[in-house]
């Protein structure tokens, strides 16, 4: 008698299943029709009515009705575009190339708890969050050297600083380019777009996901008062008189008066962005799905039709595979619930992007000290 | 999704028993079940056995004991013990959904709008931004006097607190009412049952009266653009969504339930938050019953995403009231003059 391999049943043909295939429980032969019907470009046609039986023995007979059911059952095709790029590629650990920060030593659990690795046999259900992974990790590497400290070497560990505006002017600058070279690493259908659309998308995307990406680097470092760069540098938020020191003001000011100008920002962006973060405790996949959600926003007035379906496209495809995760990998069995809640931190997003604006405006307008006009068009979307 | 049967049989559903709509019949059943702790014999069948009338019902029990905590009943709500009267009145299974109780407040509303702005015997006609202005600040009032202050005598802050949320609900929430009850249509259809349409801002910024003409020419060339964009970003959105009743209340509940306002305090926060997580409960709940199919969670998802718009909107009339303020347009009181909270 067979032993069977695992719990699950394929979904499709209900022999002893092999686990997830693209989306999908399905034994080792079902999943390997997908993939094969998928990358040879196959179309079928029933001979019957389209709605044959399809069993373990009797599976092969119409391959029509075989794909269909594979596809009602929830397989994905971009799943199986991914398996042919990089087909043994481990998922590299992430832990020691992320800055860190001295408080963090003492959460070893937390922060692996939230930059988790998936086992390998769900990368094909979840394509594009596991693409994003492990680009992140490319861009961490080359942050690491972009931003490494003057007359460091590049093999020795960075040290978190607590840096002042003027560098983190600098690093902001500097790190654009990453950014936009991750995102086209992760979304093949970014780098197809007209460029007029991918600068339209793009400009749109970029502080609201430095805000984002800031909050999330806090909320790993577990420090509520601190917002970090790219870099692994931060700003304490109980020191503003450190960030703001290099800056040429109008008239010297006290740590009070700097307090009192520049805090509520601050605690704006903690209240409404790293406090939630921490207390959702978004994990790494996640924080992924937002970045997507950031990034591909169909509702700009530049924004072509083609665009915007592409965009709706990649949305849902990122839908489905955050509800995936939730229920295979999280074992949540309400993935809805959580889904809403991780989703409701956009508008914060927004707000707290704003909020920078508003003050640089401010600043620029009261005349307050001066900023150089690069940085005032970038936080503003006026780039590329 | 008719709420007066039973979710497992069909049958005419007399209350919300253990946290789901039932008839007694089920109810004592799942009471049974719960308080004998004996697991039934397994279902014969594939697991998928009918319910759906009072006969079918009792053909297998696992498969009705399933659909009965399918439709939400709880094992928490039910009680191995006699409880005194007093505790009965208190206990949270037996208050009826947030969602139901919206739907009561947006009731009153909704009559209070057909009463003031006498929809059943008025003739739907073209608007102009005198008369838009208008209309939202009668509306602006009823909506205060009846969802507002709903959501605050629900919420257990204090009432400075109430206040700060009240304050912050209105202009989202006069949006997304606006981009939900104009779904259907390509023209903005305005709550007194008048309509403009915003490719025709020249229509809009006509003066009736013998007002000074350059007054609504500059108007229009400094807000027209806004009403494009309000349509691109939140409108199309909602469009595209197509919200139902129940989906368009439980937004404007996590609108009023937000967080990260200004001068809201960590009690406040936490009560919100509180209050979010029972909505996202009650959410997902009515949208897997609504479409029992898998990906339910999809259309939570993409609801909740319009709250994004929402924001990006409400930025808008922000921006709007300060090229307002700029040109020292100070026109009678509109939806921007409620944008009193200060950044």
């Amino acid at each position: 008698m067979r032993i069977p391999k695992t719990n699950s049943k394929c979904a499709i043909c209900l022999e002893d299943g092999d686990g997830f295939h693209f989306g999908a429980e399905a034994c080792k032969a079902c999943a390997a029709f997908f993939r094969r019907s998928i990358s040879q470009k196959k179309h079928y046609a029933c001979r019957g009515n389209g709605d044959c039986d399809v069993t373990i023995n009797i599976r092969c007979m119409c391959r029509s009705c075989r794909f269909s059911k594979c596809l009602q059952v929830g397989m994905n095709p971009m799943g199986v575009q991914l398996k042919k790029e990089s087909p043994k590629s481990p998922i590299p650990d992430l832990t020691p190339s992320i800055p860190t920060s001295s408080s963090s030593s003492s959460n070893p659990t937390r922060r692996s708890l939230l930059l988790l690795d998936l086992p390998e046999s769900f990368n094909d259900s979840m394509p594009l969050l596991t693409r994003m992974r492990t680009n992140w990790q490319k861009l961490a590497n080359a942050r690491l050297v972009i931003h490494k400290n003057e007359g460091q070497s590049m093999f020795e560990e960075r040290v978190s600083r607590a840096i002042d505006y003027k560098e983190c002017i600098n690093q902001g600058m500097k790190d654009v380019a990453l950014t936009s070279d991750w995102i086209s690493w992760c979304f093949e259908d970014f780098v197809k777009l007209p460029i007029d659309q991918k600068s339209a998308l793009f400009r749109n995307f970029y502080t609201p996901y430095y805000m984002l990406e800031g909050a999330f680097m806090s909320h790993l470092n577990n420090r509520a008062d601190a917002v970090f760069f790219p870099s692994g540098d931060y700003i304490d938020m109980n020191q503003l008189e450190l960030f703001y020191k290099t800056i040429d003001f109008k008239q010297p000011l006290e740590k009070e008066q700097i307090d009192e100008i520049f805090k509520p920002s601050f605690l704006m962006h903690q209240r409404i962005l790293i406090k939630p973060m921490m207390a959702e405790n978004v994990d790494i996949f996640e924080y992924f799905s937002l970045t997507a959600y950031l990034l591909w926003d169909t509702t700009l007035e530049e924004t072509s039709e083609e665009c915007s379906r592409t965009g709706k496209q990649v949305k849902d495809q990122v839908m489905r595979e955050l509800s995936f995760y939730m229920k295979n990998v999280k074992k949540i069995e309400e993935p809805g619930i959580r889904i809403a809640a991780i989703v409701n931190l956009l508008p914060a997003v927004f707000k707290s992007a704003r909020r920078i604006q508003d003050d640089l405006e401010i600043t620029k307008v009261f005349n307050i000290y001066k900023a150089s006009e690069e940085f005032y068009d970038m936080v503003n979307g006026k780039f590329c | 999704m008719n709420t007066s049967n039973c979710g497992v049989c069909g049958e005419p559903a007399d209350s919300v028993h253990f946290g789901a709509h039932s008839c007694r019949a089920c109810a004592a059943f799942f009471r049974r079940r719960v308080v004998s702790g004996k697991l039934n014999p397994k279902c014969r069948c594939a697991g998928r056995c009918e319910t759906h009338n009072q006969l079918l019902r009792r053909l297998c029990p696992s498969c009705r004991y399933e659909k009965c905590v399918h439709i939400g009943m709880k094992t928490c709500a039910v009680m191995s013990r006699v409880v005194p009267k007093s505790e009965l009145e208190t206990s949270p299974w037996r208050e009826k959904s947030l969602l139901e109780q919206i739907k009561v407040a947006y009731g009153k509303l909704v009559n209070a709008r057909n009463e003031v702005f006498k929809k059943k015997t008025r003739v739907p006609k073209r608007a102009n931004y005198i008369a838009f202005n208008e209309t939202v600040s009668i509306d602006i009032v009823l909506m205060k006097q009846h969802l507002s202050e709903f959501f605050q005598s629900i919420t257990s802050v204090t009432e400075e607190q109430k206040a700060i949320l009240g304050a912050n609900f209105l202009v989202p929430y006069a949006l997304v009412d606006g981009a939900y009850r104009s779904q259907d249509s390509e023209l903005f259809l305005m709550v007194n049952g008048d309509y403009f349409d915003r490719r025709d801002m020249d229509s809009f910024y006509q003066d009736s009266g013998d007002n000074d003409r350059k007054t609504a020419e500059n108007l229009k060339t400094l807000m027209a653009p806004y009403f494009a964009l309000n349509y691109q970003m939140l409108r199309k959105h909602v469009k595209e969504v197509h919200l139902d009743e129940s989906e368009f209340l439980f937004i404007c509940a996590l609108i009023f339930w937000d967080f990260g306002i200004l001068n809201q305090t960590e009690e406040c926060i936490r009560i919100c938050k509180q209050m979010r997580s029972r909505i996202f409960e009650e959410f997902t709940n009515y949208e897997k019953l609504k479409t029992p199919s898998a990906d339910y969670s999809m259309r939570v998802g993409e609801i909740v995403m319009i709250l994004q718009g929402v924001q990006k909107a409400v930025f808008l009339i922000e921006e709007s009231r300060d090229v307002f303020l700029a040109y020292g347009l100070c026109d009678k009181s509109n939806i921007l003059s409620e944008m009193s909270v200060a950044k």
